[in-house]
């Protein structure tokens, strides 16, 4: 399957042997009819970090979110995360395994007939451990972590896409997951509003302390925010540095994307 | 010969792949209503969709129906000197099938429809990611409350739909056929028994699983944008009328042999 001609410099993955590798992903191959997705990934991501995975759109890094989170199943390869293999996993371990890790949707994912109260404390109260009362303080701390007090009683078509990306974020964070996982943050939304999301990544790391991972086309996004950066290319990883090294990597496929990057903010008028 | 054969086959293998999932989706459904009371706001405002608020249209269309059925066999009778028989032919046809099946196809066509594109909606929005990525399983959020509001409330719309078409009956009956009131009724609950009460009821039961269950299970299936879930609603909206047609011959059957 592999593809002798791909310039890999990130070495496959053991499955976790260190308390610090929570997500261990090996081997991973998905099709979706003759659309051969993901071709044997590799990727260690190592706990607190914050990770990013950049590569075209529709290159696979959903996909690779899906097969973390176990909404989906891989054809070949396996998947750990926080030291439990998810491929494997039955239902009710791996809705277990899902308290503990978050995801942000690229497209937010409320649920738009709850109000952005109940979409945030919409996991707790099905679990039904918490009062009322706990779960409106709840709400109202994770919202003003998000900067939205305030915010409570709209409802999601109330919102500008900057704010759904908040509340989704918000959402997450009441769970109290020790894994966020972000598709495509920054997605469709105006350059100021990716810098508010870029921000609260990066505050996120400071407040919460958790492991964050990024999936994401935009390359100025994932300098602003990783620890490492991975780069997604022809459904494997191709690359992984920190971002000072990635800017000096010798790998055409890392030098293309930068090369293209930069041209295209400077035509769109955007600092490259 | 192969060529007519082969798309014929893997149409039957894709037909009792579906079947075999929708009797997943209903058992695991069916299991999951252990917890309809820590739904039961969500259960509620189904409960009231499915039954409430199809009233009226339940209402019209069944007392159109016994009036229509009242008309045609009251002529067809007075050229035997029948009319008398008009109140037992609406009576039995109104309980046994055109109550069930009229107001189960109501159903499918209302509520069906309505649940395979908002689950529909959700799943190409990514809600449902989002109600698993959250620990929430999505049959117990989504399908308990629907299947429990269908399994409660098709019969008593069923029973409702057959008392107004009764009525409908009535009312052709004394306008046309000088029928009085009072030996009308004496005449449905003459020749209508217990026997074709459960029968009405055991249809719509049926039914009402059978809507609940292919309504749910297309709109969990849905990929594909706007497109697919207009599909999801096509798709659910004829597979409940076909299993309607099926499952109706089924149980009169059971009911006629004993």
């Amino acid at each position: 399957m592999k593809n002798p001609g791909l310039p890999i410099s990130a070495p496959p993955p053991q499955p976790p042997q260190s308390e610090n590798d929570e997500i261990v992903v090996r081997g991973l191959h998905k099709s979706f009819g003759s659309n051969h997705v993901l071709r044997g990934l590799d990727i260690t991501i190592r706990k607190g970090e914050t990770f990013a995975v950049i590569g075209r759109s529709g290159c696979g890094k959903s996909v690779l979110f899906k097969h973390i989170m176990g909404l989906m199943k891989p054809d070949q390869g396996e998947v750990y995360v926080l030291g439990q293999r998810v491929d494997t996993l039955r239902k009710n371990d791996l809705l277990k395994l899902r308290d503990r890790i978050g995801m942000v949707f690229q497209l937010s994912a409320l649920l738009n007939s709850l109000t952005v109260r109940e979409n945030v404390i919409l996991g707790l109260s099905e679990r039904g451990l918490m009062s009322k009362k706990e779960m409106d303080r709840v709400a109202a701390e994770k919202l003003a972590l998000v900067g939205l007090d305030g915010a409570q009683d709209l409802l999601p078509e109330e919102l500008s896409g900057g704010m759904k990306k908040r509340v989704a974020v918000a959402r997450t964070l009441a769970m109290s997951p020790e894994i966020i996982l972000f598709d495509e943050p920054t997605t469709g939304l105006d350059p100021l509003m990716s810098d508010n999301v870029d921000s609260l990544i990066k505050d996120l790391k400071a407040k919460v302390r958790c492991t964050n991972v990024v999936v994401t086309h935009d390359m100025i996004s994932a300098f602003r925010i990783a620890d490492r950066i991975g780069m997604f290319h022809e459904g494997r990883i191709v690359e992984v540095a920190t971002p000072s090294e990635f800017l000096a990597s010798k790998n055409p496929v890392v030098q293309e994307f930068i090369r293209r990057t930069i041209h295209w903010r400077s035509e769109d008028g955007h600092v490259g | 010969m192969k060529s007519l054969t082969e798309p014929l086959g893997r149409a039957l293998i894709q037909m009792a792949d579906e079947t075999g999932r929708m009797i997943a989706l209903f058992s695991e459904t069916i299991l999951l209503c252990r917890h309809v009371l820590h739904q039961f706001h969500r259960t509620a405002i189904q409960l009231v969709r499915v039954g409430p608020e199809s009233l009226p249209i339940a209402g019209m269309m069944a007392l159109f129906t016994g009036i229509v059925l009242a008309m045609h066999s009251g002529y067809a009778l007075r050229e035997y000197g029948s009319e008398a028989m008009l109140s037992t032919i609406v009576a039995l046809s109104m309980v046994k099938e055109m109550g069930p099946v009229l107001t189960g196809m109501l159903v499918a066509g209302r509520m069906g429809a309505a649940f395979a594109a908002e689950i529909g909606t959700m799943r190409v929005n990514e809600e449902i990611d989002a109600l698993e990525t959250l620990g929430i399983n999505p049959v117990r959020y989504l399908c308990v409350p629907r299947l429990t509001a269908c399994i409660v409330m098709v019969p008593a719309l069923v029973v409702f739909a057959e008392i107004i078409g009764i009525l409908g009956g009535l009312i052709v009956a004394s306008a046309y056929f000088d029928i009085p009131a009072d030996s009308y009724f004496d005449s449905v609950f003459r020749s209508v028994d217990v026997e074709d009460v459960a029968e009405g009821l055991v249809k719509a039961l049926v039914f009402g699983m059978l809507i609940a269950t292919i309504s749910c299970y297309r709109g969990l299936q849905t990929r594909g944008g706007a497109r697919g879930v207009g599909e999801a609603i096509t798709r659910c909206v004829v597979q409940c009328f076909v299993w309607i047609f099926v499952s109706n011959y089924f149980v009169t059957r059971f009911f006629v042999t004993g």
